[in-house]
């Protein structure tokens, strides 16, 4: 986040000091939310264009709402097309929306790297919101924000936390974002999936604060955090897994399996839920279910994000 | 375009250079006219009439041969035309460069190809018209081979894509058989590699980007060297790419298939990790891989296992490469700076590349290096000779037979799988002097200014290059003078 110019494109940017930097103002933000006018005047004046080039409803409202709420104007910009209609090639659309007065580009591609892409092409800062498999950093920067709401925990340091992610790792970004961003602040993380549902190279066991089961019951027995990913049937290689109903069975979050974690421990998802598959309807109902959490942190954390890259004089 | 080169009366004098020979690199003059080399002498004396290039501490070698070019004619002559990519073959040394076949139309009939040989006849470097194996490079059904080999095409290729039915292949490589022409695969199954745009392995599991993974090349070489031993036809595998390869041709060619193996410069050179800055300039089909795919590579090209340096120079407009990842065009320059890379990888041992250095420029001479290559072919005593099989990567390799191992991949050995005879031949008098003069002391880095592609998709344009190519002859006429482009 030191670099103002780019913006928040990978994970690996951000240090551990800066996400509970980011984590501070965040909880201020939502401190806001609850004021009568939940609306604070600090970057009137200036235009946030949010561009994406694959459909998404929830990521790109709560990054308009938390722009809004920081009294910014925002430009939207979305394509129903898909990246292999010929037209306007990405670069010209960007600087397009450059020249338009726009001072923070949100960019949602389907493809890896697009984001970091444009940020070679303008000079405005990039927000990554989420780049085809690759990452999707505001959101694992609002769940480690989610996680420090529910813990007891020191200057939100992670350690002695247990998160097991759950499901398709290798065609998820929210997955790749996230072992980083929990692991950096001192988490263990156990990736709970098939060879099929994980890269070809072993990338993640490479991070010593990251382990791999297919044994789902095991797993949650000593986790705090159980983070479920949504199956992503338009993402998933043919043949990823034989069925949905094997799927359920193998890596679903049931009754039975809740009844097997911690009393303390809690369920997350990044949404839209598949019920019925990655968990199960009555499961998604329950008290320790935060997905209603995540989506109101992910204003007050975009907000932080927004501010953070918008306001110079701000320092982390 | 050739009003102002000098008539083939005009005599070339080249003065103090070492040429490359069949007997290891002598120090001798070389006069050209008529089209020919007329001599090779230790001394020649100037005539009146004749032009004299100073070529002290440069080596003659023959022209450069290129069995893997994409001139893009016809149908996209704003990437590159037959002439466009001529001035950049000349620049790098070229005399002569095969045009592939993925066109638009595709070159697959007679009509396109007496077309592109018309429009390539007056151009000074000898373009070869290569034609694809498939009908539409579909994969379907044969193109006319026997109609277009007597046409004169040598090569036949579905190149950007590989014959993805074995029993089609099959077919191909009979029918071929006896028609003198070499068919060239792109080897890459294309069921292992859907959406794919990137080497599968760490880098592609890190940026979540689909993977085309070596297997996929590895695959389909297993069977067409399988088809081959079947057909007992020749065939010429193009631009591989991983270690695992260059075992299964190696034990091809134990076995005595007919076959024969080609790297380019950038397999040689740069590694996948360079995708990680995202800039499309280094997708290409095959894809860069691993930095040990890269040392297995340069190992099979100094052991002879791979007998051809070729570029699959691809030209793409800024268009076509400004965009995401997963739908950019596959491919980059390489004409204008194959010698230079080579030279870097092979002789000089460079580091394979792995990240984009945005800091400080890369620097891929060794100054040192290059000084006692130059001691070493200038020096009194003749080089031994270095004959096929025998292991240039024995511990004692020279740098000079290394150098030779250079040359040949990149002249002798393609001007032989084309059946060229007047291209690709040691200097001596009588043959057709098609030459270029290299100056392996001398370093240049290609800038954009002197990209001659109507594209500028090279991935080494801010590296510190060793070795220049001054000058190139073809037939004796100065195409290439002091590293300017003359038609």
């Amino acid at each position: 986040m030191t670099n103002v110019k780019t913006g928040l494109l990978d994970m690996s940017d951000i240090s551990a000091v800066e996400i509970r930097s980011l984590i501070k103002l965040a909880s201020f933000f939502s401190e806001v939310a609850k004021r009568p006018i939940p609306k604070v005047p600090v970057l009137t004046g200036k235009q946030v264009v949010t561009a994406f080039f694959e459909p998404s409803t929830r990521t790109r409202l709560s990054f308009e709402v938390a722009a809004r709420k920081l009294s910014a104007d925002v430009v939207t910009f979305t394509t129903a097309t898909s990246s292999l209609t010929k037209g306007e090639s990405i670069k010209d659309t960007a600087l397009t929306l450059r020249e338009l007065g726009g001072n923070l580009l949100i960019v949602r591609h389907n493809c890896a790297g697009v984001p970091h892409q444009i940020a070679s092409w303008v000079d405005i800062p990039v927000i990554n919101a989420g780049d085809g498999r690759h990452q999707h950093p505001s959101q694992a920067l609002l769940d480690c924000y989610t996680i420090s709401q529910n813990f007891t925990l020191t200057e939100n340091d992670f350690t002695g936390l247990e998160v097991v992610i759950v499901g398709d790792i290798t065609n998820s970004r929210v997955a790749r974002s996230c072992v980083e961003a929990f692991t950096t602040l001192g988490a263990r993380v156990t990736l709970v999936a098939g060879p099929t549902l994980l890269p070809a190279a072993p990338v993640f066991s490479a991070n010593d604060r990251v382990s791999i089961t297919e044994d789902l019951d095991g797993a949650l027995a000593t986790a705090d955090v159980v983070y479920l990913l949504r199956v992503q049937l338009e993402r998933m290689d043919k043949n990823a897994f034989p069925t949905v109903r094997e799927y359920r069975t193998r890596f679903g979050v049931d009754r039975r399996r809740s009844a097997l974690m911690k009393k303390s421990a809690v369920i997350m998802h990044p949404g839209p839920i598949n019920r019925g598959v990655e968990i199960a309807s009555d499961v998604a109902e329950q008290q320790n279910v935060l997905i209603g959490d995540q989506v109101k942190n992910g204003i007050a954390m975009r907000m932080a994000i927004i501010y953070n890259l918008l306001t110079s004089k701000y320092e982390l | 375009m050739l009003s102002n080169m000098q008539t083939i009366e005009h005599k070339i004098l080249l003065k103090g250079g070492s040429v490359f020979t069949e007997t290891g690199f002598l120090k001798r003059d070389v006069l050209l006219s008529e089209g020919k080399i007329q001599a090779v002498e230790k001394q020649i004396e100037a005539d009146l009439d004749c032009e004299v290039f100073d070529i002290s501490g440069c080596v003659v070698s023959p022209g450069f041969v290129d069995l893997h070019t994409h001139l893009r004619q016809p149908g996209d002559e704003i990437s590159e035309t037959l002439y466009s990519g001529s001035q950049a073959a000349a620049f790098g040394g070229y005399t002569s460069v095969t045009a592939m076949a993925n066109t638009d139309p595709v070159t697959d009939d007679p009509a396109t190809v007496l077309q592109l040989q018309a429009m390539a006849a007056p151009i000074p470097i000898k373009i070869n018209i290569a034609a694809s194996i498939t009908k539409g490079r579909k994969g379907e059904t044969l193109s006319p081979l026997a109609e277009l080999a007597a046409l004169g095409v040598k090569l036949f290729s579905d190149d950007g894509i590989g014959v993805q039915d074995g029993q089609l292949m099959r077919q191909a490589l009979l029918y071929a058989r006896n028609l003198n022409v070499i068919l060239a695969q792109h080897s890459e199954d294309e069921l292992y590699c859907e959406q794919g745009c990137v080497n599968e392995g760490e880098v592609s599991a890190r940026l979540g980007l689909k993977g085309r993974p070596a297997m996929a090349e590895e695959i389909m070489l297993q069977r067409d060297l399988t088809l081959v031993r079947e057909t007992s036809s020749r065939m010429h595998f193009m631009h591989l790419s991983s270690a695992n390869s260059i075992s299964l041709l190696k034990a091809a060619k134990a076995a005595g298939l007919p076959v024969t193996g080609e790297v380019t410069p950038h397999h040689i050179s740069l590694t996948e990790s360079l995708i990680e800055s995202f800039d499309t300039v280094y997708k290409v089909h095959p894809p860069l891989r691993t930095a040990q795919d890269v040392y297995a590579l340069r190992e099979a090209f100094c052991d002879d296992v791979i007998d051809v340096l070729a570029t699959d120079h691809a030209p793409h407009g800024e268009e076509r490469k400004e965009q995401p990842m997963d739908i950019a065009s596959p491919g980059m320059l390489g004409l204008q700076t194959a010698f230079s890379v080579a030279y870097a990888s092979i002789c000089l041992a460079t580091e394979p590349l792995r990240s984009k250095d945005s800091v400080g420029k890369v620097d891929w001479t060794n100054q040192s290096l290059q000084k006692s290559l130059l001691r070493e072919i200038s020096g009194s005593k003749e080089q031994k000779k270095i004959g096929p099989g025998e292991s240039l990567q024995s511990a004692k390799a020279s740098l000079s037979s290394l150098l030779t191992g250079i040359i040949n991949k990149m002249s002798v050995v393609p001007a032989k799988i084309l059946g060229l005879s007047d291209h690709g031949q040691y200097i001596k008098a009588g043959v057709a002097a098609n030459l270029c003069v290299i100056d392996l002391g001398g370093n240049w880095e290609l800038t954009k200014e002197k990209i001659l592609s109507n594209s500028s998709n090279s991935p080494f344009t801010n590296i510190k290059l060793p070795g220049v190519i001054r000058h190139t002859f073809a037939y004796a006429i100065p195409v290439l003078v002091d590293t300017e482009v003359r038609f």
